[in-house]
């Protein structure tokens, strides 16, 4: 254990200790690689093996007259090098020996664990199909991008199913996507910079973005209007030019009275409408679908052509064709880029006006979507929006004008804006706003959600020497056809919303809209980086019915948390500063290291060790076993799955050994990362990405997504069924649902429970990630807190401090009532990543939340353009907010 | 005032030994038996020359009745894993709830003696084991030292005191609580009682000299 070594000095007392000065064997660069976004470079400080600080390292660059990125860093990083010593590290193998979820354990090696885990990985992979084994990751694993690549190979080799986390948490722009035909519409954070107006919608950075919240207010300084938008009063809302509180759930209703005030003030951007977007385009009145080719002529009935759109040209006063739309190769992708373009060149589009129009039915009445949407956005006139948001009338008028004054306007929106069960409509009424004001496309302007890299470097490690066959997956779907999701609807929402939502969920699988996860059943689970029992919204329902109810659970984590308390085996995974990775968040335009300052505690080792001790395994008991290959079918592809050589397909028949030739290969074979060494970057901490000469993501050298800009800058078309930013969707169940405009739709309540329970992401904590962390606990109340209005505490005889029950149909918990003003009434607010294992009874705020099974129809369109299942494009996102609860002092 | 041991009552040459012994036999027993072959262990184990009664041959006799897999279940589920961490960790930083400075106290006390952990405890410096090792390397300090011997008592009382005596008596409680016949239990009821007596011996070696200057 020890090298022995007698004392030179003479020892009078422990004073003599503290006399030598500390010294360091070593500066690491670092980072945590968490999902925050914040990718924050670090110096990491060891001596003797072990992390005893971090300090934010600070060589960022300036984008052009923007203030810089750095120093970049939070409370929770810096904390990390306690928190990676904590009591809740998992150092060993682990085997579950009492029943699942009672904490009895047994300590087990490695070789143990992985044989056993890879002969039950056998039996169910040739005894039904590896569809029924699958292998989640959540983003403190996923984000990282060798730890990803390892899953990515894995599931490519052995056919098991990868859920996509995107939707699976409610994070899926769907209503982006439906607009513009892409999810990553993101700049780097400097962008809000160039804004000159940011609204900052349902989402706090102030306490979420620490590292970059510096971007509003230094924007704010140089005389950009930041208004906050949020039904509580948040720390951003604090600093903010302005502050709106729309009662929850009504944010739709607000953004289309801002619309109603911009046209009926003629505030729009005529030009820009008329040319990016499909508001000129024609709509037969008798069946609210757009005026096509096959409406005019026999040939327009050829299928292949159905993507022909109409404009009426005042300059001839006609029906002209839309520039950029009718080519009929493909009716969506970016094959159709090559050729169209928006360019309007003579055409003179008109925004109002009703026509008479010769078609194959006769004579019919077309009109503009312009039109149709004047008229929509009438219900929505400042007073009326008034009554269902509580924003007063004069506030909705004063924001519209700010807005449509500034050029270009930007909506910073949250992840919270895609967890409504009609979210999809806010950030459709969210683009709208952004589209009249002529603002998306521009720098400083547009819908900040997302963007991501692409991911040529990933995919190519995944599917090198072996081709794709990937199982991909929306963990939404998957959940409905695992879980018992239709009776939660029934028990929560009653009947008639069931049937009514099961018969479209299962008319889309009919049509072959979305994939069918039903017929291998789920028989086994991985879960990495994922602490998957505790973000399902669905009570415990999936908890219930298709967690517990799997055979074989298996935990992959650093951390113990009630994913793996429920799990059969719990492996051990390298933390932060233990592993070789990557990290690449678009917010910040660097390539980001973690580098291995301390080798990992324990017996834990890093996600593509794991994996490769589980591909080893599965290959060793295969052909101990004498598994023959089996057959399988990805996508329609026959695929030969041969598990005796899982570990030598892992690793690329052993060129790669480890994270840092995966880290490298991402490195060589990805676009916009500077071709460097890994022992450079190492040493660098940050290196700058490529294309990156203004706060957007607008050269195609870059390494993000910048389709949205060139659309607007090279007036290439967008991946949407028009090719413009598609407002107007005419798919049957968008007419039948009243959602062909953006409009807005009250959220679902839960009939006898008058408050609406809000949730945010947490200023100390990432996700469930140092939720736990007794010093950040220490600045909090020590113990989960739940917020709520003074009005509400009294009417129930409720103080601040008090433990408080809240409960509704599917459950109930309990939590610290925190009294604040800042909570409006008929509302709870409580910050998210709480473990279950914090909360009386194990018990955590998911047991109010029902909502996993509200998969929205429309969601789940498809023949329809780019409406169809794409996996981290579109897919139902689970909704987290439709839901109502009460709550009573505790005894 | 200046510390000094008294060497007619300290007798190293003959003291040491049994009492390293017994520091190394109880870091070997809680040790964890996952990183340990199984002990070869009699009860008829003597420690001639130890300044103190203490008799192990009890504690010995239980511990030979298991097997070294129902050990490692034990070990594990007292002091390695559980859903919120150790039911009783056995890292001294974590048992206190890691206070500010604690670890860096006994990496000084480590570097300064020279006391160096393979790579792979390093960041297990505060393990109860790894703190009896360090008072079984200083004891043999103590008896190969020609010129200052007293660097390694004085160093040994402090550590003693600084760390084990303040954290083994909870340890051994809240272990108590858990389970009063586990085998676990009984070594550290036998390691608490040894620790003091040992302390109580030391103190008993130390003197205090008076050096102001006028």
């Amino acid at each position: 254990m020890s090298t022995q070594a007698i004392a030179d000095t003479p020892y009078r007392g422990t004073e003599d200790l503290y006399r030598r000065k500390w010294t360091w064997d070593k500066v690491v660069r670092g980072t945590h690689g968490t999902n925050c976004a914040g990718t924050c470079a670090f110096n990491v400080y060891i001596k003797d093996g072990v992390v005893w600080r971090e300090e934010q390292q600070g060589q960022y660059e300036q984008l052009g007259d923007v203030p810089d990125f750095g120093p970049r860093g939070c409370q929770k990083g810096l904390r990390h090098h306690k928190y990676m010593y904590g009591k809740q590290r998992i150092l060993y193998p682990l085997k579950r020996v009492g029943e699942r979820g009672e904490g009895k354990w047994e300590r087990i090696s490695w070789e143990q664990a992985t044989t056993e885990i890879a002969d039950k990985f056998l039996d169910y992979a040739t005894e039904y199909n590896p569809e029924c084994i699958s292998y989640g990751s959540g983003t403190q694993m996923s984000v990282k991008l060798a730890s990803y690549a390892s899953l990515l190979r894995l599931g490519n080799i052995t056919g098991i199913t990868v859920p996509e986390f995107f939707s699976g948490v409610g994070d899926l722009p769907t209503g982006s996507y439906m607009t513009l035909g892409q999810v990553y519409t993101g700049d780097t954070f400097a962008s809000v910079y160039k804004s000159k107006c940011v609204m900052v919608w349902m989402s706090n950075p102030a306490a979420t973005r620490i590292p970059d919240a510096h971007f509003f207010w230094e924007a704010k300084y140089n005389g950009t209007q930041v208004i906050a938008v949020s039904p509580e009063f948040t720390p951003t809302a604090m600093h903010s030019s302005l502050w709106l509180n729309p009662k929850p759930g009504t944010d739709a209703a607000l953004a289309m009275s801002m619309v109603q005030v911009i046209l009926r003030e003629n505030l729009y951007q005529a030009d820009y409408i008329k040319e990016q977007t499909d508001l000129p385009f024609l709509v037969r009145t008798d069946t609210k679908e757009f005026l096509r080719r096959e409406d005019l002529s026999l040939y327009g009935l050829l299928a292949v052509a159905d993507n022909v759109y109409y404009m009426w040209d005042e300059s001839t006063n006609s029906v002209v064709q839309a520039p950029g739309t009718g080519r009929a190769d493909k009716p969506f992708g970016r094959d159709r880029r090559k050729y169209g373009t928006l360019e309007l060149g003579e055409i003179k589009p008109s925004l109002e006006g009703r026509w008479i129009v010769d078609t194959l039915d006769g004579e019919v009445e077309v009109t503009t979507v312009f039109e149709l949407l004047k008229e929509e956005s009438e219900n929505y006139k400042p007073e009326n929006a008034s009554e269902i948001t509580g924003v007063s009338a004069k506030v909705i008028e004063k924001t519209a004008k700010i807005f449509a004054d500034a050029d270009p306007g930007m909506i910073y929106a949250g992840y919270a804006s895609c967890k409504w069960l009609h979210g999809d409509l806010l950030q459709r009424a969210m683009l709208l706003l952004l589209a009249l004001t002529g603002s998306t496309g521009k720098e400083g302007g547009g819908l900040q959600i997302a963007n991501s890299p692409n991911a040529r470097g990933l995919t190519q490690f995944g599917f090198s020497d072996v081709g794709p066959a990937f199982r991909l997956i929306s963990s939404t779907t998957w959940d409905y056809d695992h879980a018992d999701m239709k009776e939660l609807n029934q028990k929560i929402y009653g009947n008639d919303l069931a049937e009514k939502f099961d018969r479209y969920y299962k008319k889309s699988i009919e049509e072959d809209w979305f994939p069918d996860y039903s017929k291998n059943g789920w028989k086994m689970g991985f879960f990495a980086g994922n602490n998957g029992a505790n973000w399902r919204a669905t009570g415990s329902t999936w908890r219930k019915t298709a967690f517990e109810e799997l055979e074989t659970i298996v935990s992959l984590a650093p951390d113990m948390g009630v994913t793996s308390l429920y799990s059969d085996y719990v492996l051990p995974i390298a933390h932060h500063y233990e592993r070789n990775d990557l990290m690449l968040q678009s917010r910040v335009p660097y390539l980001q290291v973690l580098n291995e300052a301390v080798p990992p505690l324990g017996e834990a080792v890093d996600d593509w060790e794991a994996n490769r001790r589980l591909a080893e395994a599965i290959s060793r008991r295969a052909k101990e076993r004498n598994i023959k290959p089996i057959q399988d079918a990805v996508d329609g592809r026959t695929v030969r799955r041969d598990y005796t050589k899982t570990l030598e397909l892992y690793t690329m028949g052993g060129r790669v050994n480890n994270s840092k030739d995966v880290a490298q290969f991402i490195i060589n074979a990805s676009h916009g990362i500077p071709k460097i060494s890994f022992e450079e970057l190492s040493q660098k901490g940050i290196v700058k990405v490529e294309g990156v000469e203004s706060t957007m993501w607008e050269k195609d050298e870059s390494p993000y997504h910048n389709e949205i800009v060139k659309s607007v800058k090279k007036k290439l078309p967008y991946e949407t069924f028009t090719g413009r930013q598609q407002f107007y969707i005419d798919h049957e169940w968008f007419i039948e649902f009243g959602e062909t405009l953006p409009t807005f739709k009250e959220p679902l309540k839960i009939d006898e429970f008058p408050l609406r329970m809000m949730m945010g992401h947490a200023r100390h904590g990432i996700h469930s990630t140092w939720r736990d962390d007794s010093f950040l606990l220490s600045l909090q109340r020590g113990e989960p807190d739940i917020y709520v209005n003074p009005d509400d505490a009294t009417n129930r005889g409720v103080q601040d401090g008090d433990m408080i029950r809240v409960y509704n149909t599917a459950g109930e918990f309990f939590a610290m009532a925190h009294v604040s003003s800042g909570i409006q009434p008929g509302m709870l607010f409580m910050y998210h990543g709480w473990d279950p294992k914090m909360f009386k009874g194990d018990k955590n705020f998911s047991e109010v939340i029902p909502t996993g099974g509200l998969i929205k129809p429309t969601s789940m369109a498809g023949d329809y353009g780019h409406l169809g299942y794409q996996p981290l494009a579109f897919a139902p996102n689970q909704t987290y907010k439709d839901f109502t609860c009460d709550f009573e002092k505790s005894a | 005032m200046e510390r000094v041991t008294n060497e007619v009552q300290r007798q190293s040459e003959t003291t040491a030994l049994p009492r390293a012994t017994i520091y190394s036999l109880f870091s070997q027993l809680l040790s964890s038996p996952h990183e340990l072959k199984p002990l070869s262990l009699t009860s008829d184990i003597s420690f001639e020359g130890l300044p103190f009664d203490f008799n192990v041959s009890e504690m010995i006799d239980n511990y030979i009745k298991y097997d070294h897999d129902e050990l490692r279940l034990r070990y594990s589920g007292l002091f390695e894993v559980g859903d919120d961490g150790p039911p009783v960790p056995i890292r001294e930083d974590l048992f206190l709830a890691q206070p500010a400075k604690l670890r860096e106290d006994i990496v000084r006390f480590y570097d300064y003696f020279g006391y160096q952990l393979d790579e792979e405890f390093q960041w297990q410096m505060d393990h109860l084991s790894i703190e009896l090792e360090f008072m079984h390397f200083l004891i043999i300090g103590e008896l190969r030292s020609d010129n200052d011997k007293l660097s390694f008592q004085l160093g040994q009382y402090d550590f003693l005191e600084k760390h084990l005596i303040n954290w083994v008596p909870p340890f051994l409680k809240k272990l108590s609580t858990l389970d009063e016949s586990d085998i676990y239990t009984k070594i550290v009821i036998e390691l608490e009682e040894f620790l003091l007596k040992d302390q109580f011996w030391q103190k008993e070696t130390i003197s205090h000299k008076d050096v102001a200057g006028g």
